[in-house]
Order: structure tokens, then sequence, then C-alpha cells
């Protein structure tokens, strides 16, 4: 006998809640079990945010937060495991350091019980919050962001992302300086480093934290590192041409289909359907000019020669250095879809002038023969600085929000910094028969996961994903 | 925080107080001090060895020619204490110095140590001098308060003035040897008076350099004065000293300069004391 009945998409397995001042005669934290009181989880992956947050929302209905002083220090550990038998292993383990209560809301008439929700945190998140580094660093940028994960916050970091084909493989475009850390907490110290590495074409790099996702293909590639399974989340470094030059993770595009429901479709289907779309504001280039990501010019003053250097920036020239470079428009039918080369204004093509005029002063020699974090012994490397964050500004130009099912996400191990596949209906009501086939060209194609939001909800499991792409595949006439 | 804070780098400093720990550059490092600026550089050298701290340019006065191998260079010495602006703001990796800052140094608690055990730690261990009032209260002074402890009090007075321990020393001593301990604050047979038995012109000068001239703190004060004043050629003599004893050591030398006191007396004036 078939069951037809409806599986939930998932099982919360486990969460049990403890605190370091609430043990036992032994001395062990006690662990209170509140995984029948989930009733929401959501989890939050950013390529800004090197750690993981979340939320959870817990009924009590024993009044255990009430005996238990919350403190908001308290650790929880969550075990989820797919939704086909009660007996399936736990697919995703996740610990987080809770910090404190976001709503309390009485949920009956009786007033007798509530739902309480509370913001989550990665222990080396709220390690990284708590601590100031005043330290000096000799080496590579890249070498010094895995030191001080490694030293200070106890974390390994994943390099896959960067193109490194082994442990020590470094592919910034920055040599060796020596700085020093000027008191500033371990997280805040890793983002202020990582925003001065670049690629050789000026690309951007990212420190961020994804979810720890069992390989459940059976191909046996785990993750072996001790601190990322006990900890849910893995820490890496990436850059966005790595990131741009993958292939999308799904083979079947994500398609938006509102007139049908995902009950008519065909279960593969119905995985590769985006439950929701929206497009907040987009396209300003006149945002974009003024931000200095289109064009500007970079002046550098060097105290120590009274040498000054002044060159100019243009993202078209750098969309060239990324085609020239195969990030982007590998294929012929794909074009940059972030400005149009040709806008004149005043009958001056727009490169001609200047939206930000930077000017910084460096001073070589203080660190003594070796460079700072601000100096160039190249002086055209100087450009990069203003192309990280250009790039930066010109990949949020276009940006897409999509809620897909998350289960297909967490099978596909698909995370922030992964491409996805989409197709977009376009928009011609006089399409004829071929309604519902023509695509947008415009808004379908492959996208770059920036943001990533896992929602645990009553037995469904979404995904809110912000998406941004560089280039669109042209319009054959 | 960004490499590139803001698009003038004007609009972002970022001011600083520093220590020197090294103002000998290398060779094209002309004019520049390797410093240790607080709140920022950790006092670890396990942190920040002195080899990572940044060598800082410094700003001179326009009066130099301010191009390369023309001018003057900074002077300023290893421990001096500077001011200075960041170019880059937070980023806080380009400093340059501005001016330094004069201060009073005081020695720090192993050179205490070390000098207690030199001379008599039982006599005048100022280091150990606990300042309070009749009450219990710290810093507050009267004529009644400072009796008990008066040479540490003189001791301490002078070493804050910037003078070194032997000289605060010399001078505590021969006030000691004036009855400074014993109290005697009225006027003399010989019409001498205070701490320092001044008589004459130099008593006419104490009573106007204060109302209050009766007080113990305020003759300390006309002492500093005068040292800076009228009897300069003595404080300069004072501040050559580098010994205690002997014929150039700070207790003859205040004695005979400054106290006016004669051959004989001088002869006595080692023997008597309690610093042996």
């Amino acid at each position: 006998m078939t069951d037809n009945s409806i599986k939930p998409q998932f099982v919360i397995k486990k969460a049990i809640i403890t605190a370091d001042g609430f043990s036992g005669s032994n001395g062990i934290p006690i662990e209170n079990d509140v995984t029948a009181m989930v009733a929401e989880l959501s989890i939050f992956e950013s390529l800004d945010v090197p750690y993981l947050t979340g939320n959870a929302v817990i009924m009590d209905t024993t009044g255990l937060f009430s005996d238990f002083r919350f403190q908001g220090t308290e650790r929880i550990e969550f075990e989820i495991g797919t939704g086909d038998n009660e007996n399936t292993t736990a697919i995703l383990k996740k610990r987080f350091i809770m910090t404190g209560i976001q709503k309390k809301s009485k949920t009956n008439e009786n007033a007798n019980s509530s739902s309480i929700a509370f913001n989550m945190i990665d222990e080396h998140g709220f390690l990284g919050r708590v601590n100031k580094i005043s330290k000096s660093y000799n080496g590579s940028l890249e070498t010094m962001v895995k030191r001080i994960l490694q030293n200070e916050l106890g974390r390994k970091v994943d390099i896959s992302y960067t193109g490194a084909l082994t442990e020590f493989d470094e592919r910034s475009a920055q040599q060796d300086i020596k700085c020093i850390v000027p008191n500033l907490t371990p997280i805040d110290a890793v983002r202020w480093l990582t925003s001065r590495i670049t690629t050789q074409t000026g690309s951007p790099y990212f420190v961020y934290s994804t979810l720890v996702m069992p390989d459940l293909s059976g191909n046996g590639d785990n993750n072996t590192n001790t601190e990322d399974n006990e900890q849910g989340c893995v820490v890496r470094l990436g850059n966005l041409d790595t990131m741009l030059q993958q292939l999308p993770f799904n083979k079947i595009p994500y398609r938006f289909t509102p007139q049908t429901t995902t009950m008519e479709l065909d279960p593969t289907t119905a995985s590769y359907t985006i439950k929701a779309i929206n497009i907040s504001a987009s396209s300003s280039t006149l945002e974009l000019m003024e931000k200095g990501a289109v064009m500007s010019q970079y002046t550098n003053t060097d105290l120590g020669t009274g040498e000054v250097f002044t060159t100019k920036y243009t993202l078209n020239k750098q969309l060239q250095n990324l085609r020239d470079a195969s990030v982007i428009e590998k294929d012929d039918t794909f074009a940059q879809d972030i400005l149009d080369p040709n806008f004149t204004l005043n009958n001056l093509n727009y490169q001609e002038y200047n939206a930000k005029k930077y000017h910084t002063i460096t001073s070589m020699g203080t660190y003594g023969n070796t460079k700072g974090y601000h100096d160039e012994t190249d002086e055209n490397k100087f450009n990069l600085k203003v192309a990280s964050r250009s790039l930066f500004f010109a990949l949020k130009k276009n940006p897409i929000s999509v809620v897909v099912e998350g289960m297909t996400l967490l099978i596909a191990r698909a995370k922030v910094g992964d491409i996805i596949d989409l197709d977009i209906i376009g928009d011609n009501v006089n399409a004829g028969e071929k309604v519902g086939q023509v695509l947008d060209s415009r808004y379908s194609g492959n996208y770059l996961i920036y943001d990533m939001k896992h929602q645990f909800t009553s037995e469904s499991h979404n995904c809110v994903l912000q998406l941004y792409k560089i280039e669109s595949e042209e319009v054959i006439e | 925080m960004r490499p590139i804070l803001s698009e003038y780098y004007g609009d972002s400093t970022r001011w600083f107080i520093a220590t020197v720990v090294n103002s000998t550059p290398p060779a094209g490092y002309e004019g520049r001090v390797k410093i240790r600026i607080h709140g920022l550089h950790s006092e670890s050298t396990l942190d920040i060895p002195e080899d990572h701290l940044p060598w800082a340019q410094c700003v001179l006065p326009t009066t130099e020619g301010g191009v390369s191998g023309i001018g003057k260079m900074p002077r300023v010495l290893p421990s001096a204490l500077v001011f200075g602006m960041f170019m880059d703001g937070t980023n806080s990796q380009t400093p340059i110095v501005l001016g330094s800052l004069p201060k009073t140094e005081s020695p720090s608690e192993i050179q205490k140590l070390t000098m207690a055990q030199k001379f008599n730690n039982n006599t005048l261990s100022a280091s150990n001098l606990s300042i309070v009032d009749s009450k219990g209260v710290p810093g507050k002074f009267g004529l009644q308060d400072v009796d008990s402890n008066r040479v540490e009090y003189t001791l301490q007075y002078f070493l804050n003035l910037g003078y070194t321990y032997v000289q605060s020393l010399g001078i505590a001593e021969n006030l000691s040897q004036k009855g400074m301990i014993s109290g005697t604050r009225g006027e003399s047979l010989f019409s001498s008076f205070g701490i320092a038995e001044w008589n004459g012109e130099r008593l006419k000068n104490l009573k106007a350099f204060s109302n209050r001239y009766e007080l113990f703190t305020t003759q300390l004060d006309f002492i500093a004065f005068e040292l800076n004043g009228t009897q300069r050629s003595a404080n300069i003599r004072l501040l050559q000293t580098e010994k205690f004893k002997g014929e150039k050591g700070s207790l003859k030398v205040f004695a005979k300069y400054y106290l006016k006191m004669d051959i004989a007396n001088l002869t006595k004036l080692e023997s008597q004391g309690d610093y042996e």
C-alpha cells in the first residue's frame, strides 16, 4: 500500500537550548529540549557577512523561558532532516548563540502561552564582535584574513571560491604588505582587509559564511573540517571573477509560472518553480555614476616622494577587461547589461566626464621596505581600488529577488556565491500561441546568489534569494 | 571601512598621540620617527614588534627648505610624546607627526626601586609617600597635614618639577637640617625665617610673594620661584649635579649656592645627615 499523504518538506529533528550558567550538579549544562516548540526558523547567508545569523520563533506553553532566566547568551542547536520518513538522517546541523528576544507575544485568550522570536548568530560572529585587535601583520592580504579568522575566531577558511588550486595558492593582485590592524574587531578587521583585495581584473573579494551541507548525491565529499561541522557553517573567501565564471548549479532553470500551482506540475518541475518574484529599484545609471562607479578620476599623492599620480577609471574599460579574461560574455550571445557605452551628454560621451575625483594620500616608506595597506609599487594598480568598489556597485544595479523551494537548494548544496539560472516569461500579451514560452531576455539567465534566507515554516522550506547579474542574453533579431 | 573612505582625503582625518620609539631612521627615511600610537597600537611587542611600527613623517616649520637635502631634521628623541594626524582617516596606516608635547617624566616603578636601593630607602622613600590630610582625604594639604612627612613631601615636590632624584634629595636634605622637620616657622633671634631660614631682602621677597608666606607649601613654592629667578645661578649649578655627596654633589651645591652656607657648615653637613 502506498502512502499518499503529503510529506513535510523538512523535519526539525532536534532543537536543544543550553546555557553555561544553567548547569546540573555535575557542572554539565542542562539541555532544554524545545524541538516540539519551534514554530519558525530562518537562517541568513550573505556575501557581505562572514557569519550566519538567524531568527527562531518558539511557542512557549510551559513557562520554560521564565524559569530559564534568558540572558541572550544561550546556545541553541538544530538538527534538520528531509521529510521522507521519520528516521531520516539529519542533513543539516546548526548551532547558534541566541542574542536576544526580538519580540514576545501572547498567543491565546487565556494569555498562558507566548510566541517568542529570537535573534541568533554564529558563535564566531559573536566572538568576532566583542573583541578588539591591535596587531601587526606581514604577508599577503589573503594570508592576513586567514590568520585572523584562524587565530582570533578559531575558524579555518575555505578558499575554493578564489580560484585557488592548492591550499597556499593566492590569486589576488596585491603583493605582500605590512599593516597594523587599528584596534578593530576581528570581524571588522577581516572585512577591512578583504575590501583591499582584488583580482587582477579589479573584481572584489568577499569573506562570507554558508551552511554546511552534506553531499546527498552519494559522492561522499562531506566537509571534514571539524569546526565547520560543529558550528554548521563554512567561512569562505572568494572573488567575483571565480563566482561569475561558474556554471549554474541548476541544470533545469527555475521558472516563474504564476498561472499554475505547484500541485499541477510534475515533481521535478515543481522543484524548480519560482514561487514569487520581486524586482525592486533598479537600472539607475545616474545613481551608479553619482557613486563614481562608471567614470571617475583617481589621484594619489605620495608624501614620501612628493609625486602625484593621476589615472582615469571607466567601468566600460573594466567590463572589457572582464570580457578579455572570460569572466563575462564567454558566449557571444551574452553582453554586459550595466550601461550603454554610447550614451552622450552635451555632445560628449559619458566617459569624458568624472563623476568623482578621488584623491588619496600614501607615504611609501612608512613601513620600511615593505608596502603599507594603501601603497602600490606599480602605480597602475591604484586603479584597482576604484575598480573593486565600482564593480561592487555595478553588480547591484540590476537586482531581483525570488522565492524558491529550499529543499532543492539544500540537496543541490547551493549557497551564496553560486550561480542560478532563471527563466522569466517575457511581457508580451500579443505573443499568440507562444504566450508563456517567450522568455524575457533581460531578466532570464544566470544570476549570482548574493543573499539567501532559509525559511522553515509550518513544514515548508522556502528560500528567499537576492540575485544580481552583470550580463544578459542578447536579443537576436 | 574601505580603502577609499572619502572622495577627498582631507574629509577623513583622525588625530593621535604617540610615543617615539626610534628617532634615528635608516638612510632613505630621513625626517621620519618610528612611533607607537596610544590607543591604536598595542603596547605589547608580541602584538606589534618595534620593527612593524610605522616610520611617520614629521611636519617641520615653513622656515625650513622642505626639499630633499635642504633644511633641518626633526630632533625629537625616543620616549618623546608627539601629536599627529592620520592622512587616511580611520584606516590609520599613514601617520604624520605635527609636533611634540613637552612633558614631565617621573621615574618608573623600576627606576624608583633602583634609586631607593641606591640611596637610603628607610629615610627618603618618596615613592611610598602617602599624601593625605588629617581626615584621611587625599590631595588636600594644610600646614598641619604636611608636618609629619615634610621631607618626603619636599622630595616629591621637586621631583614633580622635573629635578632628578639626586637633585631633589639635595634640596630636601638641606631643608631638613635647617629645622624643617621640627617645624620652626617663627622668626628666630637672628631675624631669619622659614624652612630655608631666609632673612634680609630675601625674607622681604618671601613676604611679598604671598600673604600665606607662613605656610610650608608656600615656602616650597617660593624656593622654586627663587631658583627660576633671583637664584638662577644656584639652579643652573644644581641642575648640573649628578651625584648626591661630594664637592659637586647636590647636597653641597644647594647649601653653598642657594642657602649661602659658609665653608665650615658645609664640612659638617654630610656627617649630620642620616642618608648614609
